[in-house]
C-alpha cells in the first residue's frame, strides 16, 4: 500500500550538504505494524516527513518516490498534499507537550482535523459527536470534560491521547508514529501502546514506528528496519531481527541493551561516535565502529542485499 | 476563571492609581524651588499681600498633611484645583482636550498595528528575503529617530515641498464637523459630513504616523522575533500534517501564540505614546492636552500641570490593564 | 575552531591563568568578534567618532558656535543654491554655524547619555543585586517603589520634574537618573534571582565565601554582560529623551547648543529654511543609530558565547 523507493532526502546547510535520508527503501502493506530503529540523527524522523513532504527548511526531497495507492505523492504539489496528510496519512510526534498548540482547547484541536477534510459536508454538531467518542475511544474519561481542556490541564500520557485521536479522526490508512513514547514515563508507554495496538488490530490502520528503543520494537512490531546514517541496514521480522541480527550494527544494538537479572556482565556499547552526515565516510558507514570491518568495506557503494523473504542486509559479510 | 483575574487587576490598580497621586504630590513638594516663586516667575515686583493671597489659594500656608488631605479629597470629588492662568477647573479644560489626544492617540496605535503586523508576520515567514531586510532597516530607524525630528521631517517632506498635506492643526475652520464625541473623524462619520471626513484625516496622517513609528518599529520586530519561534514549534508542524493550508497555520496556530509577547511589548510601549505625544501635538499644533502641558509649563500655571501629569500617569495605568486583561484573554495558561 | 570564552566560574588561585591574564584573553577575543560582525563595528567606529569629535570640538568646529551674525542669518547648506562652504551646514536664525553648533551638541547629548547611564546602571545594578540576593523587606520596598515609578512614562515624568525644579544640567541628570535606575535594578534583580540558583552558588557558599565576595567575584562577571547590553542601547534612548526635553525648551537651555533646542528653534523657520531643524536632527538620527547597532551587535557577540560551555 505505501512503497517508498530510493527516498534521497538532503539538508542544504552553509556547512556543507547532510544526506539526511539516503536513498531509502521501504514497503508497508495493509495493516502491517513496521518499526523503524536506529540512533538519533540517523535520519528517521525525517523519513517520516519526507512522506508528507514535510522536510523543514533547509532540507529538500532530491530524489526518490513515494508510492501510495498508486499515487506518487513526491510528484504532489502542496495543495494536493493536503488531502492526504491527517486524512490518509496521519502523524503523531514525539513530545505531546509542545506538539498540542497550547492556546487552543484540546477538543477544538480534535475537530479542527475533521472540519479541514470535511468532504461529506457534515455538520459542526455532529463533528462534535464525533470527537467525544474519539476522546473515549482513546482511553479518556469524561469526553465533555475533556473537550473543554487546554494542553497544559492534562497529563503527558493524556495529552499523547489526544494527538491519537487527531491522528485517528480522518480514518487514515496509515500512521506514521516519530517516538511517540520517548517522553513518557514506562508504565503510560505500555498504555500507549496498548491503545496502538488495538487502534491496529480492530480498524486495521499500519503504523509505522520511528524508535531507538529496540524494546518497543519487540513488544510492538511485525516488521523492523534498522536504519543507520540514512540508509537502511537490515530489514526482516522482528523475531528474525531480535533473534538472528545479520548486520553487525544490529548485533550491537541487541547487545548494548542491558538484561535484567544479569549482574555479571559488562554492558557492551558500540565504540565509537555517529559519523557526521555531512561527511560521511567511503564505503560502509559503519565500517569505523565494525569489529568484523573488511579492507573491501571501505571501498564503494554497500548495496542492499536481499537473504529472504523480506530479508535484506547492506553488508559485505553477506554477499554472495 | 477569568473574570476573577481581571477584577483582581482592576483592585490591584486603585492604590496604585493613589500611590500615584501621592508621588506627585509629594515630588512637587520636596523639589527645590518655590512654587509660588515660580508661578510669580519673572514678574518684577510684587507685594507681600499678594504672596500670601496666593498662599492661601493654594493651600501653602498650611501643614502639610492638611495639604494631603485637600488634595486627595480633591481628587475623589474630581477637582484638581484651579488653573491660575485661567481660573477654570483644571477638570474641565483636560477634559476638553481629551477628544484630540485620543483621537490622535488611537490613530498612531492603528497606524502602527496596521505598518506591523503584516510587516512582522511576512519577514517572519520569508525570513531574510528582501521584505525582510528592508523591513528591519526600517524597523532599525524607526526605533532611532526621536519622533519629533520625524515629525518636522514629515511636514517639511509631505507639507511643504510637496503640499499633500496640511501643516498645522485638525482641521480647517470651514469643515468643522457637529460636536458628538469631539473627535473629528467620528463625528463626521456620524453626521455623514464626508467633506469634514476627509479634511480631518488629511490633518490626522503626518501627525499619527510621527507618533506611531516608534512604537510600529518595536511592535515588528517583537512580533517577528516571536513569530520566528512560534514557527519553530512542533504544533506548527503538527498543523501542516493535519493538512491545514499554509495560510491558515500561519494566521490560526501560529499568530495566536506570537501575539502573546507581543501584546506584552505593546502595552510597555503605551508610555512611549502618550509621553510623545506631547512634542507631537506641540509640532503639529494639535489642540490637545499634551499642548495644554507644555503650554502650562511655560505659564507656570501648577495646578493644570499637576493635574495633567496625574491624569496621564492614571490613562497609562488604565492602558496597561487593558492590555493585561488581554494578555489574559490570549493566554489560556494564566487563568489559574 | 573558534575559541570559547574563558569565564569566572569555577577559577581556582592556583591554576595557570591568573585573573587578569583572563580578562585580557576575553578582552582580546571580545575584539575580534566585535570586527568580524560588520554592523557592531560600523556602530562602534561611528561612535568613537562621535566621542572624538565632542572632545575634540574646540579644535575641529570651523566657527564659533555661540558668535551671532544678523546679516549671515538663514545661509543654506553649501550646496544648495545660495550656501558657502564657510557655512558648510548653513546658519540658524540668528547667524551662527549651524555645524559648529551641532558638533557642540555633541557634547552635551554625549555627556548627559553616558552619564546618565553610568550613574543609573551602577546604582541601578547594586541596588538589584543586593536586592535580588538577599530579597527580604528591602528588597520588597524596593521593587515596589520601582513598579511604581515604572507606572509613569519616562518622557511626561521628566517633563514633569524639569517644571518644578527649572532646566539646567545637573538638574537634568538627577532628574533622569531618578527614573532609570529601575531598568537596571530589574534587570540585575532577575539575573541574581536566576543565579542564585545555580549549584556554582551553592559551592563557593559550602566553601565558606563571605556573601560580598561571592557576589562580586563569582555572580557578578557572568550577569555583566546583559548589563552591558542595556546600558549601550539606554545611551541611545537617554540622548533622545534629553533632546526632547531641550525641543521643549526644558533641557539644556540656550545658547548652550543642543540638538534638541536647535531643531525646536528651526520650527518657526521649516517653511523656508528646513535646514535648521533637519540638520541636528541628522545627527542626532546617525548617533543614535549607531549606539543601537552597536548594542544590538554586543548583544550578539556576548550573550550566546557566554552561555557556550
Amino acid at each position: 500500500m505505501l512503497k517508498i523507493h530510493n527516498l534521497c532526502t538532503n539538508f542544504f546547510t552553509y556547512r556543507g550538504i547532510v544526506k539526511a535520508v539516503d536513498g531509502l527503501s521501504l514497503e508497508l502493506k495493509e495493516g502491517e505494524v513496521l518499526g523503524l530503529v536506529g540512533e538519533s540523527g540517523c535520519g528517521k524522523s525525517v523519513t517520516l516527513l519526507s512522506i508528507l513532504g514535510l522536510v523543514p527548511y533547509p532540507g529538500k526531497i532530491t530524489g526518490g518516490e513515494v508510492w501510495f495507492e498508486g499515487e506518487n505523492l513526491l510528484k504532489k504539489t502542496s495543495k494536493e498534499m493536503r488531502y492526504f496528510r491527517g486524512n490518509k496519512i496521519s502523524m503523531i510526534f514525539q513530545d505531546p507537550m509542545t506538539t498540542l498548540n497550547p492556546v487552543f482547547r484540546v477538543g477544538e484541536q480534535i475537530r479542527e482535523s475533521l472540519s479541514v477534510h470535511n468532504y461529506k459536508k457534515i455538520s459542526k454538531k455532529t463533528e462534535k459527536e464525533k470527537v467525544l467518542k474519539l476522546i473515549k475511544d482513546v482511553g479518556l474519561p469524561s469526553p465533555e470534560q475533556i473537550y473543554q481542556q487546554y494542553p497544559h490541564q492534562l497529563s503527558g500520557g493524556m495529552q499523547q491521547r489526544i494527538l491519537i485521536a487527531i491522528a485517528l479522526s480522518c480514518n487514515p490508512k496509515v500512521i506514521l508514529a516519530d517516538e511517540p513514547t520517548t517522553a513518557l514515563d514506562v508504565t503510560v508507554q505500555a498504555q500507549i501502546l496498548d491503545l496502538l495496538r488495538k487502534i491496529n488490530s480492530d480498524i486495521g490502520t499500519a503504523i509505522i514506528m520511528v524508535t531507538h528503543d529496540l524494546g518497543v520494537v519487540a513488544e510492538f512490531c511485525q516488521k523492523v528496519a534498522v536504519m543507520y546514517a540514512g540508509k537502511i541496514v537490515e530489514t526482516g521480522s522482528v523475531d528474525q531481527i531480535i533473534f538472528e541480527p545479520k548486520h553487525p550494527y544490529t548485533k550491537g544494538l541487541l547487545k548494548s541493551i542491558p538484561k535484567i537479572g544479569d549482574k555479571k556482565t559488562k554492558i557492551q556499547s558500540i565504540p565509537g561516535d555517529v559519523p557526521d552526515l555531512a561527511a560521511l565516510p567511503l564505503g560502509c558507514s559503519f565500517h569505523s565502529r565494525c569489529d568484523k570491518a573488511m579492507s573491501d568495506c571501505q571501498k564503494g557503494e554497500i548495496p542492499l542485499q536481499v537473504i529472504g523473504e523480506g530479508r535484506q542486509v547492506r553488508c559485505l559479510l553477506y554477499n554472495r | 476563571m477569568k473574570g476573577i483575574k481581571i477584577l483582581e487587576r482592576i483592585l490591584i490598580a486603585i492604590p496604585t492609581m493613589l500611590a500615584i497621586a501621592m508621588l506627585i504630590f509629594v515630588l512637587m513638594r520636596i523639589m527645590p524651588g518655590d512654587p509660588v516663586d515660580k508661578m510669580m516667575g519673572k514678574s518684577g515686583n510684587i507685594s507681600i499681600e499678594e504672596v500670601q493671597a496666593l498662599e492661601r489659594e493654594f493651600h501653602l500656608d498650611l501643614p502639610i498633611s492638611v495639604q494631603l488631605k485637600i488634595f486627595l479629597i480633591g481628587i475623589f470629588h474630581g477637582d484638581l484645583g484651579t488653573s491660575f492662568q485661567e481660573r477654570r477647573p483644571v477638570w474641565e479644560m483636560i477634559a476638553e482636550r481629551i477628544p484630540p489626544t485620543l483621537e490622535l492617540a488611537l490613530s498612531a496605535l492603528l497606524f502602527s498595528l496596521i505598518v506591523s503586523v503584516p510587516i512582522g508576520i511576512i519577514s517572519a515567514v520569508k525570513q531574510n528575503s528582501l521584505i525582510d531586510r528592508l523591513g528591519m532597516g526600517f524597523a532599525f530607524l524607526g526605533i532611532s529617530a526621536p519622533a519629533f525630528w520625524l515629525g518636522i521631517v514629515l511636514i517639511i517632506i509631505f507639507a511643504v515641498k510637496l503640499s499633500i498635506f496640511p501643516v498645522y492643526g485638525r482641521i480647517a475652520f470651514a469643515y468643522k464637523p457637529i460636536h458628538i464625541t469631539g473627535m473629528y473623524v467620528l463625528d463626521s462619520i456620524l453626521s455623514r459630513n464626508w467633506p469634514a471626513l476627509k479634511d480631518s484625516l488629511m490633518h490626522l496622517i503626518l501627525p499619527s504616523i510621527s507618533l506611531g513609528a516608534a512604537q510600529a518599529a518595536v511592535t515588528t520586530r517583537i512580533l517577528r522575533s516571536s513569530m520566528l519561534e512560534v514557527l519553530r514549534a512542533d504544533y506548527v508542524t503538527l498543523a501542516r500534517t493535519k493538512g491545514l493550508s499554509e495560510y491558515v497555520v500561519i494566521t490560526k496556530h501560529a499568530l495566536r501564540n506570537a501575539l502573546i509577547p507581543t501584546v506584552t511589548v505593546i502595552g510597555l510601549q503605551i508610555g512611549m505614546l502618550l509621553g510623545g505625544n506631547m512634542i507631537i501635538e506641540t509640532i503639529f499644533g494639535w489642540p490637545g492636552l499634551g499642548r495644554l502641558v507644555v503650554t502650562s509649563i511655560f505659564n507656570r500655571d501648577f495646578p493644570v500641570v499637576q493635574g495633567a501629569v496625574m491624569f496621564y500617569a492614571l490613562t497609562y495605568v488604565v492602558a496597561n490593564l487593558i492590555v493585561d486583561i488581554i494578555y489574559t484573554y490570549l493566554n489560556p495558561k494564566i487563568s489559574f | 575552531m573558534t575559541e570559547s570564552y574563558i569565564t569566572q566560574r569555577g577559577t581556582q588561585k592556583n591554576t595557570r591563568y591568573s585573573r587578569s591574564k583572563i580578562w585580557w584573553k576575553n578582552f582580546k577575543h571580545f575584539i575580534r568578534e566585535l570586527i568580524k560582525c560588520r554592523t557592531a563595528f560600523m556602530g562602534a567606529i561611528i561612535v568613537l567618532s562621535f566621542i572624538l569629535v565632542a572632545i575634540l570640538a574646540p579644535f575641529i568646529a570651523p566657527h564659533d558656535p555661540l558668535k551671532a551674525s544678523i546679516i549671515k542669518r538663514l545661509l543654506p547648506p553649501s550646496w544648495v543654491n545660495g550656501g558657502s562652504t564657510t557655512y558648510l551646514l548653513g546658519t540658524d536664525e540668528i547667524g551662527r554655524d549651524i555645524f559648529s553648533r551641532i558638533i557642540y551638541g555633541a557634547r552635551v547629548s554625549l555627556l548627559v547619555g553616558l552619564i546618565t547611564v553610568a550613574i543609573s546602571s551602577i546604582l541601578g545594578t547594586l541596588l538589584g543585586t543586593f536586592a535580588g540576593y538577599y530579597k527580604g523587606r528591602f528588597d520588597a520596598i524596593l521593587s515596589r517603589f520601582a513598579d511604581l515609578l515604572l507606572s509613569f512614562p519616562d518622557l511626561i515624568f521628566a517633563i514633569f520634574l524639569m517644571a518644578i525644579t527649572g532646566p539646567g544640567f545637573f538638574n537634568l541628570i538627577l532628574i533622569l537618573c531618578f527614573k532609570s535606575w529601575v531598568t537596571f535594578f530589574r534587570l540585575s534583580r532577575g539575573e541574581m534571582i536566576s543565579e542564585k540558583t545555580k549549584e556554582y552558588i551553592e559551592a563557593a557558599q559550602a566553601l565558606g565565601e563571605s556573601d560580598i565576595k561571592i557576589i562580586f567575584k563569582e555572580i557578578l562577571p557572568n550577569i555583566v554582560h546583559s548589563i552591558l547590553v542595556l546600558a549601550t542601547l539606554r545611551v541611545g534612548y537617554f540622548i533622545i529623551l534629553e533632546a526632547s526635553l531641550s525641543f521643549l525648551g526644558l533641557g539644556i537651555q540656550p545658547p548652550t547648543p543642543a540638538w534638541g533646542s536647535m531643531i525646536n528653534s528651526g520650527r518657526a523657520f521649516m517653511l523656508t529654511s528646513w535646514w535648521v531643524s533637519t540638520m541636528p536632527g541628522i545627527a542626532l538620527l546617525v548617533l543614535v543609530l549607531s549606539i543601537n547597532l552597536l548594542g544590538e551587535g554586543l548583544r550578539d557577540i556576548l550573550d550566546p558565547r557566554l552561555k557556550l560551555e
